[in-house]
């Protein structure tokens, strides 16, 4: 992926949970995923889980933090010698997958917030040079890759503009895509409900 | 084997003390259990039984007392309360089941415990406003019971917004929780409230326990702490196919052979193997002899699940004085006959 210069006056800037838009972040807490049938607290808890794949006790570790920065804090004490050797291959796909299933399972919530965001470009406020955000250079320009502004911007075109809800969520084209040892399939959100519904299980003992 | 026997009733020997059945259990009528299993597998079945009620796995009514006050004074402490006795004052109890049920009684054990330990009875609940509401029961298996009861109590009371603000709070607790059930039953509250993430966090919608049985198969390394086969013979297959009118969750009728990652629960790998099919397949005998198809639709050898699930049952281990669940393997509740089967733990008020 390119730089790109954003017009910060125009865009769609996001970078605290708590502000407008904030909701956007992979950081915001409010947007649990389901995955394997295992609660993920954020998209960000699941995106540092995948880096992982064959360590299903950092998994674990990261997947129990109670909110997102401390869920990547302990994903950063073992990438240098424990993350996928392809994850800087596939790390973009990761995400894609990872923020459609955040659609897919708060569809009203995080479609309301993609539908504000209009047709300006949205961009992660970032103050290093990594790829998911971009940088201010003076008052009113940012650059940056801007990896996960991008990734909206095209999740909103895909699902958003055309109004085409999302329920299920196909698995990226990546190898050894494992959550505690188990493979990731598709994931599908109105599945659970319907079986659940069913009512002639008696729970209590009498 | 006389002396496991005896062994099995020093711990159950409450089974059923509150009623006024009959039922005592005895020596006798736990090997007259065992003798309905194959000679060659009898003693161990038993021995298998003790080692597993060794964990903890039977509540007296003595233990429940005391697992009960022990939760009341963690939630005490954990809302912030100087004693139970203010904490009480501001709490509600969901009661939400008719009067025979688990939930009315444990609420009455509750109001027992309180007179001795404090002087008050649960009378004084709420009697300074309500800020914590607090739902109590014995066994969450597929967590339905629970979801509907909260569902129908948070909605009735308009209580979803004073939730999420945390103006209120409900605690729930379980004296047996089945994690699949519970993390399903947390992902429903979500879907059946408009996606809101509050059912969601452990933290402002807590669940406890006493004892979890994991039985999540892509959890993270469970302990499988239930009876839960691996796939070993054509029969089982078979079994499987012959449930018609289930037709989802396949991939959860067996275990993998490599699951559990270590044995804590069965006295060795050999034995869970070994007791899992000696249970499956007498389990798949008694079901055979059903002769309405409904019913036999309903049952499953490991106990009951949902009838869509092509799956063997839940496989629940785990025991109160009250009762056994219907989760529970049905060798060890199935009372019938016309099927040659007494089973272990008699079933209290509940038709099969």
């Amino acid at each position: 992926m390119n730089i790109r210069n954003y017009n910060a006056k125009e865009a769609i800037v996001f970078r605290k949970t708590k502000e407008p838009f904030g909701g956007l972040s992979n950081m915001a807490s409010g947007y649990a995923l389901y995955i394997n049938e295992v609660i993920i607290p954020s998209s960000e808890h699941l995106y540092q889980a995948m880096r992982y794949p064959t360590n299903p006790e950092i998994q674990f570790e990261i997947i129990n933090q109670d909110n997102a920065m401390k869920a990547k804090m302990i994903s950063n004490k073992y990438k240098a010698q424990y993350s996928r050797p392809d994850w800087e291959k596939i790390q973009i796909k990761v995400m894609r997958w990872v923020l459609e299933i955040k659609l897919a399972q708060n569809w009203d919530k995080f479609s309301a917030i993609l539908k504000e965001t209009q047709n300006k470009s949205i961009v992660e406020y970032a103050t290093d040079n990594k790829i998911w955000g971009a940088k201010p250079i003076n008052n009113d320009e940012l650059v940056g890759v801007n990896a996960l502004g991008r990734l909206l911007m095209e999740l909103r075109e895909k699902y958003i503009s055309e109004n085409n809800r999302i329920f299920c969520v196909n698995p990226p084209d990546v190898p050894a895509l494992l959550l505690y040892n188990q493979h990731i399939d598709i994931i599908c959100d109105d599945m659970i409900i319907d079986y659940h519904n069913e009512s002639l299980l008696e729970d209590s003992l009498v | 084997m006389e002396q496991i026997a005896e062994n099995i009733v020093v711990i159950t020997k409450d089974y059923h003390s509150d009623y006024d059945e009959g039922f005592v259990m005895s020596s006798k009528h736990v090997l007259d259990w065992v003798n309905q299993f194959d000679e060659q597998d009898q003693e161990f079945v038993l021995s298998e039984l003790l080692h597993i009620l060794n964990q903890g796995v039977y509540i007296s009514k003595e233990k429940a007392k005391e697992i009960l006050w022990e939760f009341l004074n963690k939630a005490t402490t954990f809302f912030g309360y100087q004693n139970v006795e203010t904490f009480m004052r501001e709490t509600h109890f969901i009661n939400s089941q008719a009067e025979h049920k688990s939930q009315s009684i444990l609420l009455s054990l509750i109001n027992d415990i309180m007179l001795n330990k404090t002087g008050f009875t649960i009378e004084i609940c709420g009697s300074l406003g309500v800020k914590n509401y607090i739902y109590l029961d014995d066994v969450l298996a597929s967590g339905g019971t629970f979801k509907f009861a909260i569902k129908k109590f948070i909605e009735e009371n308009s209580l979803l917004k004073p939730l999420i603000n945390k103006e209120l709070r409900i605690l729930s607790f379980f004296f047996c929780t089945h994690s699949w059930g519970l993390d399903n039953t947390r992902y429903s509250l979500k879907k059946l409230f408009g996606d809101e993430n509050y059912f969601l966090d452990v933290a402002k919608f807590p669940i406890g326990c006493y004892y979890k049985i994991e039985n999540n198969l892509k959890g993270f390394n469970p302990k499988l702490n239930l009876v839960y086969p691996e796939k070993s013979k054509n029969e089982y297959d078979a079994y499987l196919v012959s449930l018609e009118n289930a037709s989802v969750q396949s991939d959860k009728a067996y275990r993998k052979a490599t699951q559990p990652s270590q044995e804590a629960f069965f006295s060795s790998k050999e034995n869970r193997n070994r007791l899992e099919q000696i249970f499956l397949d007498k389990g798949i005998e008694i079901i055979s002899k059903i002769q309405d198809e409904t019913t036999k639709q309903k049952h499953r050898p490991l106990g009951k699940t949902y009838p869509s699930y092509k799956t063997f049952g839940t496989g629940t281990l785990f025991f109160t004085w009250r009762n056994i669940s219907n989760t529970c393997p049905i060798v060890l509740w199935w009372d019938n006959q016309a099927h040659n089967w007494k089973g272990l733990f008699p079933l209290y008020n509940r038709g099969n």
